[in-house]
């Protein structure tokens, strides 16, 4: 049976995982790369020399407009637009792939889910470790009870700070969606390291088949002169009784350069995703990006790490074709996703109240 | 304790150091009992018993700060090769045994070794228990220093998990290699589905457990300078009040302050 082709596009080119989309865009046959678009003149006209022939329009209105025959739209605009780009592509009837924080506000988040309902068109969310297979693997041998019942899950998504590259997510009302306080008298604002890594927060329900009783969350003084949090920890347990201790931070340093590329990492591993899962009966240890491959070079001749796979886009586009073949919603939809960045905005309150908040 | 090998050491290393004269060393459930020309020492470790009565003098054994790699870690901090720790994540899942036979001791153990390389004090800490197996913590020290601790224990015969990573604003420093999850063991042996390793890290010491021998290298320490018992005893005391706010704040729910 001949397999059908879906027609995508991408629009905006500014949110930082956008750039893992263009070669699995490019190379699975079951996805046919129509357009993009980019309003920022000097991101487009860097894509434009990465050698992809795919139109760039200056609107998402615009591409749309020109190419009825798009399918699905990969929301990779910054945080704060992501409400208008649903409500374009819900009035345009597209089927969208939203960035990993679709908003912060709940009440737009609620409206969101009710927008997507109404147009009856597919909104998955983009948790790409649900396609990393050690993240598969640990999550089977925690459900074949290999160590029993899990008393705590543990995780770490530390990275270095995108702000530098990524400038958007260094602005409060941008990457969080407004300006809050983290807490009274802390000169910083939401937005910045936990905004940036709800995978933990996600995988954990996954993982526990639970969900949040309470958070406790503390931040660190920054390493970065930014205006939000860039060290912070997470305490908490789920409804089921299981513990956890969750780190989402930007405490891996970095040069100060603005495209992600050779030469980034001052630390020699600019990412790392890691379970420490503690069971009655034993306890695993997981690394998601490891072991790699090892180098000391160009550009600034430092030990760096070379990963060598990034693979969970694949998985994570293939799972958005079927869903619109089959016209079936994701695993990751926004309902789903909804009680992740719910104890993500808790975790906020947690840190201004210094007291644990329950869901 | 391996008494073949660590009395015999203690003493060696005693009179070889001039560290003190008629050393007898009495090794008790928890406690190292040392009786020289310098007095009758207890050397606790195991830290429930430290809210008990005074046998001579009762000493909190700090073995982990002895260890090299503590030593390390806190010359790192110390001289600014990494400036301004900002926190610090601490693994430590471990089998029972006798330097860690209750979650007191790898409390007593993760909080002095976090003071001791950062040069600060606890003085807040919110912990939610599983029984005695286990706890997640999150501490904060007088200088904003924020801690993450995943502490408790794992079936016997497993290998241990422990990390002590500080991050500061300038770097990172870390007793774990980077892209690795467990510490690494100067010699394995492959042979068939067995894999044995050996720790051997000290020559003046060869053959002892590397506990045993951080456990003669602090003892030694303090013979050699016993103007620091009197800190070290209230260095014990303040870690009897962060077990006690810990248990509190499992108990509550709240980020409990340590009443020193």
């Amino acid at each position: 049976m001949k397999m059908r082709q879906i027609n995508v596009a991408i629009a905006s080119l500014t949110h930082a995982h956008v750039r893992k989309y263009y070669q699995t865009l490019h190379d699975n046959a079951k996805l046919n790369w129509v357009a993009v678009s980019c309003s920022d003149r000097k991101i487009a006209d860097h894509f434009m020399t990465l050698g992809f022939d795919v139109p760039v329009y200056e609107s998402t209105e615009e591409m749309l407009e020109k190419h009825p025959e798009i399918e699905g739209v990969v929301i990779a605009s910054e945080n704060s637009r992501h409400f208008g780009d649903m409500e374009l592509c819900c009035r345009y009837h597209k089927n969208m792939l939203s960035m990993k924080i679709p908003t912060f506000d709940l009440e737009e988040y609620d409206r969101m889910i009710q927008m997507v309902k109404d147009a009856d068109v597919i909104c998955q969310v983009e948790l790409e470790m649900h396609y990393n297979p050690t993240t598969r693997r640990a999550l089977e041998l925690v459900q074949s009870g290999t160590i029993g019942d899990v008393i705590s899950f543990n995780a770490t998504n530390i990275t270095l700070s995108p702000v530098w590259a990524f400038p958007w997510q260094g602005v409060p009302e941008i990457s969080y969606g407004r300006r809050v306080p983290l807490r009274e008298g802390d000169h910083r604002f939401r937005g910045g390291a936990l905004s940036d890594h709800p995978h933990i927060f996600d995988t954990l329900r996954w993982v526990t088949g639970s969900d949040y009783e309470y958070v406790f969350a503390d931040v660190a003084d920054n390493i970065r002169d930014i205006p939000e949090e860039d060290v912070l920890y997470v305490t908490g347990r789920m409804k089921n009784g299981c513990k956890f201790l969750l780190d989402p931070s930007w405490c891996r340093h970095e040069e100060h350069i603005e495209r992600p590329g050779p030469g980034w990492e001052v630390f020699p591993k600019r990412m790392e995703v890691n379970y420490s899962i503690v069971g009655t009966k034993g306890v695993i240890q997981a690394d998601c990006f490891g072991p790699n491959v090892y180098f000391n070079g160009g550009p600034n001749n430092r030990y760096t790490i070379q990963y060598t796979y990034f693979d969970e886009w694949i998985g994570m586009m293939d799972e958005f074709h079927d869903c619109i073949v089959n016209h079936k919603q994701p695993k990751i939809n926004l309902e789903w996703h909804r009680g992740t960045v719910e104890a993500m905005v808790k975790c906020y309150e947690s840190i201004a109240s210094g007291s644990p908040v329950f869901i | 304790m391996d008494e073949g090998y660590f009395i015999p050491y203690l003493k060696e290393l005693a009179a070889k150091y001039s560290v003190a004269d008629d050393l007898n060393v009495t090794l008790d459930r928890g406690r190292i009992i040392i009786d020289c020309s310098k007095g009758k020492l207890a050397f606790v470790y195991d830290f429930a018993l430290l809210k008990e009565g005074r046998e001579g003098c009762t000493v909190p054994l700090l073995h982990w700060r002895s260890k090299r790699r503590s030593v390390e870690l806190r010359n790192i901090v110390k001289t600014g090769m990494v400036e301004k720790p900002l926190a610090m994540r601490i693994h430590h899942i471990v089998p029972r045994g006798e330097f860690d036979s209750s979650l007191q001791d790898i409390l007593a153990y993760e909080t002095d070794l976090a003071e001791f390389i950062t040069g600060q004090k606890v003085d807040r800490i919110f912990a939610d228990f599983s029984g005695m197996e286990y706890t997640n913590c999150i501490a904060s020290t007088d200088g904003n220093v924020k801690l993450s601790m995943e502490l408790g224990f794992s079936p016997e015969g497993s290998e241990p998990v422990l990390l002590h990573e500080i991050v500061a604003r300038t770097g990172i420093a870390s007793d774990v290699a980077v892209d690795t999850q467990t510490m690494q063991y100067p010699i394995y042996v492959f042979k068939g589905k067995k894999v044995e390793h050996y720790t051997d890290i000290d020559n003046e010491l060869y053959g002892l457990e590397n506990t045993q021998a951080d456990c003669i290298r602090f003892i030694l320490q303090v013979l050699a300078e016993p103007d620091c018992i009197p800190e070290l005893q209230e260095k014990g005391e303040h870690l009897r009040r962060v077990w006690e706010a810990a248990e509190q704040s499992s108990r509550n729910l709240i980020y409990t302050g340590v009443g020193d």
